[in-house]
């Protein structure tokens, strides 16, 4: 069961239709079952593009993206919506509705267009607020809530949709760092309960705490590893053109990844 | 639900008190009497001139001023939570200056009711087309581009409609064009009222059927796209139908002001954002306020007063009540 294929990509490649600048290109991987993977690298590299190709708000020059075997483009909008959801990094700015029925909103995957959510949609959305333990604001209005809550609500209304593919665009930046620890908690339970899990990040020590699988955004192409011990000083040190240190710490008993100084 | 079934029996009372004043007062009992004799036989205790005030001339009335009441709010909220501005109305891609400019126009050419209506209607088409084809042209969807185009569309139809006022005749047609702008329920027959209704029937029953969907197409775009909505097809269909339901109104009853603009406000404050409670309770609520507004605007003074008129007094100060509640929102 673990090696389900989710979602494969075979050589996409990217660029801007206004200045044909490549961002990205020959960019391949595959993402099985119980999977996360971490998309790292300087601004502008292309993380969030990336996702914005496996989502379908771009579309790259060229390459294919398999979901669970199928071509996406052969795919209809609702049909990809079903297998992969996608949270974007500004979660609803301004949002009228309860946390409640904001999350039944990602029924409408199943919905149609003159229909109501069935009963059975409701009892779904009110599980999935108890399984990510956010019943304390489930009948808040989602404008009022606080920057990890609406991160939290809106991993709640992407798993609504049932899609085992989840794509989250820095999912724990601007956030303090008890909202960040309770978001990768998050991501490490739904990876446990098997969902395939593509998220960007700025920080190389997020990736060593998931143990995730990763890929660098170097010079147009992305560098895919399976395993942190790919995740080098030398590597990182390339890529951001900074001075980082990577080791392993005893106590932890796993490797860190801090900047050493400011000079 | 509580709010909406004390809301629909307030609207009721209203309507049953809007059948029995006028300036000519019938008891409810007669009125109520008099409803129930199409439907029963039962003792004539009225007379005939009574019959004809109720059947004739109030009940057509007070439908067609709670349909356009309704119909107004109801497209208000689609356009709000569309554009995502609580500050748009169902005038904004210009509907209501092209209905008038069309109206002004069959005034001209010294067409029948129903050539006004007909020519209002297609005139508030054909500004909405307009309004539509500018952001297609350029290929942009912003929705920034539509609510300007709007504007300058409705500019155009604002120079229209004074190209013609100032042609018109002062002594007759001036006056019948003035008399549209404004707004008025008092030509509304069984005739007129019949030819429109079951378009507007239709298209609010379409809207409410679409009542949970307009929650999702309310969203952000990205985040609407990514539940794999098509969400400019959506927005712009829920669009053109609320625009429907605005022409329809104003063919029936002249351009009416705020009533779309505020009436949604004032169902959020009971109901919430949420568009499975704001649309009901918005149509009930809208339709009992016009029929309230028309009520006064045929019994306060010797000479009916345009509806235009009364809601800009009530609707102004009414908005900033509203304002003023809803300032944590905002």
């Amino acid at each position: 069961m673990a090696d389900t294929v989710l979602l494969e990509v075979k050589n996409l490649a990217f660029c801007y239709k206004n200045n044909k600048k490549t961002l990205f290109e020959n960019v391949s991987f595959q993402l099985c079952q119980g999977d996360i993977l971490a998309l790292l690298g300087p601004n502008g590299a292309g993380k969030s593009t990336l996702l914005d190709c496996l989502a379908g708000f771009q579309k790259p020059v060229s390459g294919q993206i398999f979901l669970q075997g199928i071509d996406v483009y052969q795919m209809s909008a609702q049909n990809r919506a079903r297998s992969l959801a996608y949270v974007s990094q500004n979660v609803f700015a301004t949002c009228p509705y309860t946390v409640r029925e904001y999350i039944l909103l990602g029924a409408v995957v199943r919905t149609g267009v003159f229909s109501q959510p069935a009963k059975a949609e409701v009892n779904a959305a009110d599980a999935i607020i108890e399984r990510l333990e956010i019943q304390k604001y489930a009948e808040e209005i989602c404008s009022n809530l606080s920057g990890g809550e609406r991160q939290m609500v809106a991993i709640a209304r992407a798993l609504m949709q049932k899609a085992q593919i989840i794509l989250l665009d820095e999912p724990t930046a601007a956030l303090d760092i008890k909202n960040q620890v309770l978001i990768l908690q998050t991501i490490k339970k739904l990876k446990k309960e098997g969902y395939g899990i593509v998220f960007t990040t700025h920080l190389p020590d997020q990736i060593l705490l998931l143990n995730a699988k990763f890929g660098l955004f170097y010079n147009k192409k992305v560098l895919f590893n399976k395993t942190v011990d790919g995740l080098t000083e030398n590597l990182l040190e390339t890529i951001y053109q900074t001075k980082l240190r990577v080791f392993y710490e005893k106590e932890l008993q796993r490797k860190i990844c801090i900047i050493p100084d400011l000079q | 639900m509580k709010i909406l079934f004390a809301g629909t029996i307030f609207v009721f009372l209203i309507m049953l008190l809007s059948l029995c004043i006028g300036r000519y007062f019938i008891p409810p009992e007669e009125v109520l009497r008099i409803l129930i004799s199409n439907f029963f036989a039962i003792d004539i205790t009225w007379n005939a001139s009574m019959y004809n005030v109720i059947m004739e001339l109030r009940l057509p009335r007070i439908l067609a001023g709670f349909l356009v009441g309704g119909s107004l709010a109801l497209a208000g909220a689609v356009y709000q939570g569309a554009f995502r501005n609580p500050l748009v109305s169902p005038d904004v891609l210009g509907v209501s200056h092209g209905a008038s400019a069309g109206a002004c126009l069959a005034i001209l050419g010294h067409f029948s009711l129903v050539g006004i209506q007909a020519f209002a209607f297609i005139g508030g088409i054909i500004a909405v087309v307009i309004a539509l084809l500018i952001p297609k042209c350029m290929k942009n969807e912003s929705q920034l581009l539509l609510v300007l185009s709007g504007i300058i569309v409705a500019g155009f139809m604002g120079a229209l409609i004074g190209l013609m006022k100032y042609m018109a005749n002062p002594d007759n047609e001036l006056a019948d064009i003035t008399y549209w702008q404004l707004g008025s329920l008092a030509k509304v027959s069984w005739g007129n009222l019949l030819y429109v209704a079951p378009l507007m029937i239709v298209i609010s029953l379409l809207l409410f059927a679409m009542r949970w969907r307009m929650n999702v197409i309310s969203l952000h775009d990205k985040e609407a796209k990514s539940m794999g909505v098509n969400i400019h097809r959506e927005r712009i269909g829920v669009i053109l139908a609320a625009t429907l339901l605005t022409a329809s109104s104003v063919c029936l009853s002249g351009t009416i002001g705020w009533v779309g603009l505020i009436m949604p406000h004032l169902a959020r404050l009971f109901a919430g954002g949420n568009h499975v409670r704001l649309f009901p309770l918005a149509f009930i609520l809208s339709g009992g306020f016009l029929v309230f507004i028309d009520m006064l605007s045929r019994t306060l003074t010797q000479a009916e007063i345009p509806l235009g008129i009364l809601c800009g007094f009530v609707g102004a100060p009414f908005f900033v009540w509203i304002l003023v509640k809803q300032r944590r929102q905002l």
